[in-house]
């Protein structure tokens, strides 16, 4: 290796350590998370909090989370809200997550959602069967694709968060496998689009 | 006998720069049951570094750092440190280890082959063949790894 080339490798490493220290340390301040956005009641739902379980809260770390149990209408489920803003690592593809459960992936099909698409799991473990429906939410446009979500995280850090806002994670899935409609629910359930 | 020609001082920092930067690949074997394989694929894959290196350390012959993909190594460790993105580390990590093996003809095979041990290969696979995924991991680091060690004792016998 040249002298040049060598000088060239030790610039780009010292930069390299320099302005990720530098990057760390002058990270622009997140906003207050939309995750809350979602009221706990309202015209024809009800809602309440569920607590993060042990394996949850050390996944989640710095994320902002909120888990709630929600009844529309029959529909009786539960709704993650993930903000990877402070943690993007929190923020893992829905159906990689549900095949490490042990759940197997017996359906996927795309739905039309206010301001973009959703996706639907049909997923069956044993004798055990669930819906569940996941997007990614910037606040206007909302989108089902997991490689989607990756460009728009890693972007908007390499901008210093000029290229737009963080995507949150929105799913709603059945609690204690009971099942759900989740046509019905994102009809008559607008406030999920609060976030 | 001649000393062995070591690496420079800037390709051994460079490639510790890049595993601190993977060390989340620990914490994802130890605790993903469907990618604790991974280690396994890492540490065969890496195997040719490995033997390369005790080769020379017995017979030592010439050596010649790798500038461009140590570079490579240091931009995608650092935009994945930037842009909170493992698999860009993961890449880093592989060109980083990539750089300390001359080019041999089925370098850039045995490069490619590092998806083997990357987490991404069991995302990426498991929407095609779930089943098969620590198969498939073992089998693709395993064999250019094999090829490769097998083109280098091949290649030390031709030179006089």
């Amino acid at each position: 290796m040249s002298t040049a080339t060598s000088i060239v490798l030790w610039v780009g490493l010292c930069l390299a350590l320099a302005l990720g220290i530098l990057v760390d340390l002058f990270r622009p301040v997140e906003e207050m998370s939309r995750v809350r956005a979602i009221p706990m009641y309202g015209l024809g739902f009800t809602g309440s909090d569920l607590p993060l379980n042990e394996s949850e809260l050390s996944l989640y770390k710095k994320a902002e989370v909120v888990k709630r149990c929600y009844r529309v209408g029959r529909n009786r489920f539960m709704l993650i809200a993930i903000d990877g803003a402070r943690n993007r690592h929190a923020v893992h593809d829905p159906q990689y997550c549900f095949r490490g459960a042990g759940w197997t992936v017996q359906g996927r099909e795309r739905f039309p959602i206010e301001g973009g698409e959703a996706v639907l799991l049909h997923l069956e473990k044993g004798d055990a069967r669930q819906d569940v429906a996941y997007w990614f939410s910037d606040g206007r446009r909302r989108h089902g694709s997991v490689v989607r979500y990756w460009l728009q995280a890693t972007l908007r850090r390499m901008t210093l968060g000029r290229s737009g806002r963080e995507p949150i994670l929105v799913m709603i899935q059945s609690m204690d496998d009971e099942p759900i409609n989740v046509m019905q629910i994102v009809d008559q359930f607008g406030a999920l689009f609060e976030i | 006998m001649p000393a062995m020609q070591r690496p420079q001082l800037v390709t051994i920092l460079i490639c510790v720069y890049c595993v601190l930067n993977a060390s989340d690949l620990v914490s994802t074997w130890m605790y993903s049951s469907r990618d604790s394989s991974g280690a396994l694929a890492l540490a065969l894959w890496a195997s040719p570094v490995a033997v390369f290196w005790y080769r020379q350390w017995k017979a030592p012959g010439p050596w010649e750092d790798r500038p461009f993909l140590l570079g490579l190594a240091l931009l995608c460790t650092f935009q994945g440190i930037l842009g909170s993105l493992h698999v860009l580390g993961h890449i880093g990590l592989a060109l980083a280890l990539g750089s300390l093996v001359p080019p041999w003809p089925l370098h850039p095979v045995w490069l490619a082959s590092s998806l083997s041990w990357m987490p991404a290969l069991d995302w990426f696979g498991g929407r095609f063949f779930p089943d098969y995924v620590a198969v498939v991991r073992i089998l693709a680091a395993a064999v250019p790894a094999w090829v490769l060690i097998r083109s280098m004792q091949a290649g030390s016998r031709s030179v006089p």
